[in-house]
Order: structure tokens, then C-alpha cells, then sequence
């Protein structure tokens, strides 16, 4: 369920280690220099290039500060969201100021998105609606949700305090359809061999006239030491196993019945597909 | 913004560090007057993905995956002359796939300068469209609302044999997703000292400036 903080029911949580919400110190974090200076930016339009994440049409978000892993933005939206987004971490926001009612909408998922959810394959229910208005504040945990703020969102000011990830990705859903619409990583980590993957994908497809054997030879030895890393995310390794079938398709049998064998439940049964399919 | 087009008819055969060891040493003595000899070397980099293949090989030698810079780079070279990168550009179906602190570096559908000058050309993929703009009245002092006295220069396509310039400051553009995943090569020569650092955010309809960034 949502959990809404209001000036009578907000209590102290694992948020951050300095930072415990109660209304005071909500008040006084409010008051606090980075919050004020972020504040300022957004209202004057004049930003510090460092402070300043994103100045797209949809949003202006300005980070007002960062510690052990929480990040704090200030954000003002310009236009309403037409995806609801799953949290791939632990989100806290503020309302600072809305310009009219607004409203947080949360779609359940059945599990939260992972490898072999491309567009299509998933589907988010909508759920409950929750108003929000100025001053209410709404703590907001990862799982197999999805939420979308809707309403009178343009001009409306939130403080968002975001956790470490704990999930590797955030995925998207259409809001009219329920339709999975796009995944992102969620962290740095995730996205440069995610990256990589893309590039070294494209480029052996584009060059395949120019790229000599051994060069292929030598990024699939790569690929299948790095499938032995117990961090590289579902989407990256099942990646990994395309180019190979591609490629050297000897190899991604191999790794498609390791996966199949002993391999996490829904990666394990789309390798046995693919093995079927063969 | 200068364009040097269908450069395809640049030497063959060197390492792409050969080519990348002559690009910086070019832009070491003076670079201003000598543009198409970077464009030359630059097309020479894209030629049988000479420059992604060595990236690629230095990965796999190395045997770990490379580090990405902001949201969207992998630096190949970087001196105090200039520095060399590959930037990836997904096509909008697969989504905007950047985290969200480092969406700021992603200035895609975005009128905007930039305080920094660069080479560009496509090494892989359709490319991407951009509607140019000079600015004829440049000031480091601007504030949001102020109202800009541009020169439209049209729609351009960064693909194919070209190598595209861009100046700062002055040099405006408004950069599209590509159809399909593209990487680009940036060359980017080391500022001159005491050089300005203020960008500048435009409303692409009434081309007023929507925010200002400074550092």
C-alpha cells in the first residue's frame, strides 16, 4: 500500500542516516542551504552546470545534494506523463507546491521487470490513485509497481530524496494500454556493459565485411568471460548469448544449457525455448 | 558550423593510434586554419571502422568492460590537446536508456549551445538530424527570457562520409533521436585559456533563452 506522510503521521525511517523525517526535520531540511540554493535555480532559470541533471521540456530537475548513496532533486514538471515508471529505488518525495490537485496513480505489476520482458510481454494494471497536494509527502519502495503522477503536474514543485538502486533497471508502461513500453539501467554499473554490448552488437553486424575472424573470436572469448560475473545483469547476459548465437553458435548452446540447468527461473526457461527452437 | 563533405578519399592502412597520435599533434600546433586536415583523419578513423574496431580490441585485450563517461561516451583519447570519443545514440523506440543524473549531457531534441568545440562525424548507423542556428549578437551575460537574434542555417543530416564542425558559443542546434542506433566520433580541441563557460537552453519555438548553465 502507499504510505502517505503528513504532518501528523510522518516517522523516522531508514531514508537516510543523517537525515530522520519527522514534520521538524522535514522543516528544517526545507531550510537547509542545498535545498534553498536548488530551489532558487529552478525559480530563476539560472543553473550551476554541475548542480543541474536535466533541463528537457518534460522536466527541469536540479540535485541539491548527494551522500551515502541518496541523492535529493528538486523538480518541477512541465508536461504530464503519459508512462508510469516502476521505482528501482527507494523514493521519498515532498510536494513543495502544486499548482492545483495532482494525483499519484500505481499500477501493479506481476513481478517486477527483468530479462525477456520486452515490449509486449508485460502488462501493468492500474491499481489505486492517491491525491497528492502541497505539503504532503509519500514514501514510495521498490517492487512490482509502477506509478505515474498525473493531474495538474505542470508547474508543480516536489524535493525527491532516491536511495542506491536495488533493482538493475526501470521499465516503463503506456499508461492507456498497461503495455511495457521501454527499460532503462539504473545505474552506471549496468549501463556501460549494456552500452558496450549495443556497440560491439552493431558494430559486427555493420562491419561483417571489414572485422577479420579472430577479432570476432576475440569479443566472443570476451563475452563468455564476462557471463561468469555475477553482477552482469539478466538483460546484458541474455545479450551476450545472442551475439554469440550469431556469431559462434557453438558457444551459446553451451551457455544456453548452463542456463537452463542452473540459471535464475525465467532466464532458465527462455533458455530451454531457444534450445528448442534450435 | 563548417561542413566538410564525402571525405572518402582519405589514406588507408595506419592504426587508428597512428592516425589518433597525428590528430593530436596536429591540434598541439595550431589547429584554427587546418579544419579539413581533421576532417581528413577524422574520416580516416571511420573508414572499415578502423577506430571502433581498435576500440573494441583494447577492450577485449584488457578484458573488462570500458567505463562510460556521462550518459551516453567512451573516451578513446585525452591530452592536453584535445580529446577523442564515441557517443551512443539510441533511436527512440528503445527509450531515452540514460540514468536520470546524467540526462542533462543528453541534449537531444533540445535547442542548445554549447561552450566547448568540437568535430563530429557518424562511425556507425543512419545518424542523426540537426536544425542549425547562429547566434550574431553572442553575450556571456544573457538571462532566461531574453530574446536571441539567431540566423537560421536548415536541417542537416550527420551521416555518410561527412564531418561536421561546430564552434561555440555562437553555433546553435536543435538535434533529433536518430531512426536507428548510430555512434558518433567527437574531436574536441582543448579551449583557449580564460574561455567562457556559460550554455544557454533556448525555446526552439520563440528562440528566447529558457535556462542558463554556468560553471
Amino acid at each position: 500500500m502507499l504510505h502517505e506522510f503528513t504532518a501528523q503521521s510522518a516517522r523516522s525511517n531508514s531514508l537516510s542516516k543523517s537525515l530522520d523525517i519527522t514534520p521538524d526535520a522535514l522543516e528544517q531540511y526545507l531550510k537547509s542551504k542545498p535545498i534553498v540554493r536548488a530551489l532558487g535555480e529552478l525559480d530563476d532559470g539560472v543553473y550551476s552546470a554541475d548542480a543541474t541533471a536535466t533541463l528537457y521540456q518534460e522536466v527541469k530537475m536540479v540535485i541539491a545534494e548527494s551522500a551515502e548513496g541518496w541523492t535529493t532533486t528538486i523538480l518541477t514538471l512541465n508536461a504530464p506523463a503519459t508512462a508510469a515508471t516502476t521505482l528501482a529505488y527507494h523514493s521519498f518525495m515532498y510536494m513543495v507546491s502544486c499548482a492545483g490537485p495532482v494525483f499519484l496513480d500505481r499500477y501493479d505489476i506481476d513481478g517486477y521487470p527483468e530479462t525477456g520482458d520486452v515490449p509486449g510481454t508485460m502488462r501493468a494494471r492500474l491499481a489505486e490513485t492517491h491525491p497528492l497536494s502541497t505539503g504532503a509527502s509519500i514514501d514510495l519502495q521498490p517492487g512490482p509497481h509502477a506509478y505515474l503522477l498525473r493531474g495538474a503536474v505542470q508547474h508543480t514543485k516536489i524535493m525527491r530524496l532516491v536511495g542506491p538502486a536495488v533493482e538493475p533497471v526501470t521499465a516503463t508502461f503506456d499508461a492507456q494500454t498497461g503495455d511495457l513500453r521501454s527499460l532503462a539501467y539504473a545505474t552506471a554499473e549496468g549501463t556501460s556493459p549494456s552500452f558496450f554490448t549495443k556497440l560491439a552488437d552493431a558494430l559486427l553486424r555493420e562491419g561483417a565485411a571489414t572485422i577479420a575472424p579472430t577479432e570476432i573470436d576475440a569479443v566472443i572469448d570476451f563475452f563468455n568471460r564476462r557471463l561468469d560475473e555475477p553482477d552482469l545483469d539478466a538483460f546484458t547476459r541474455w545479450k551476450l548469448i545472442q551475439i554469440m548465437g550469431r556469431h559462434r553458435p557453438a558457444s551459446a548452446v553451451a551457455q544456453l544449457e548452463r542456463i537452463r540447468d542452473s540459471g535464475p527461473p525465467r532466464l532458465a526457461a527462455l533458455a530451454a525455448q531457444a534450445l528448442g527452437r534450435r | 558550423m563548417e561542413f566538410f563533405k564525402q571525405l572518402d578519399d582519405a589514406p588507408r592502412g595506419r592504426s587508428a593510434d597512428t592516425v589518433i597520435a597525428e590528430l593530436d599533434s596536429l591540434i598541439k600546433g595550431g589547429w584554427e586554419h587546418r579544419k579539413s586536415e581533421i576532417a581528413g583523419l577524422m574520416a580516416e578513423l571511420r573508414q572499415d571502422h578502423l577506430l571502433l574496431r581498435n576500440f573494441m580490441r583494447k577492450v577485449t585485450d584488457e578484458d573488462a568492460w570500458p567505463e562510460l563517461q556521462g550518459a551516453q561516451s567512451y573516451t578513446l583519447h585525452a591530452s592536453s590537446n584535445c580529446v577523442v570519443r564515441v557517443n551512443l545514440w539510441f533511436a527512440p523506440m528503445h527509450g531515452n536508456p540514460a540514468l536520470d543524473t546524467f540526462r542533462r549531457y543528453l541534449s537531444v531534441e533540445e535547442l542548445h549551445n554549447h561552450d566547448f568545440r568540437f568535430f563530429t562525424t557518424c562511425l556507425l548507423g543512419p545518424g542523426y538530424r540537426t536544425h542549425f542556428y547562429l547566434d550574431e549578437d553572442w553575450s556571456p551575460k544573457r538571462q532566461a527570457g531574453d530574446s536571441m537574434k539567431m540566423r537560421d542555417l536548415g536541417e542537416h543530416r550527420l551521416s555518410g562520409a561527412d564531418v561536421l564542425f561546430v564552434e561555440r558559443d555562437v553555433d546553435y542546434h536543435l538535434q533529433h533521436w536518430p531512426e536507428d542506433f548510430s555512434i558518433t566520433l567527437n574531436v574536441i580541441p582543448a579551449d583557449p585559456p580564460g574561455a567562457s563557460r556559460v550554455q544557454y537552453i533556448l525555446d526552439s519555438e520563440t528562440l528566447a533563452v529558457r535556462f542558463v548553465a554556468r560553471s
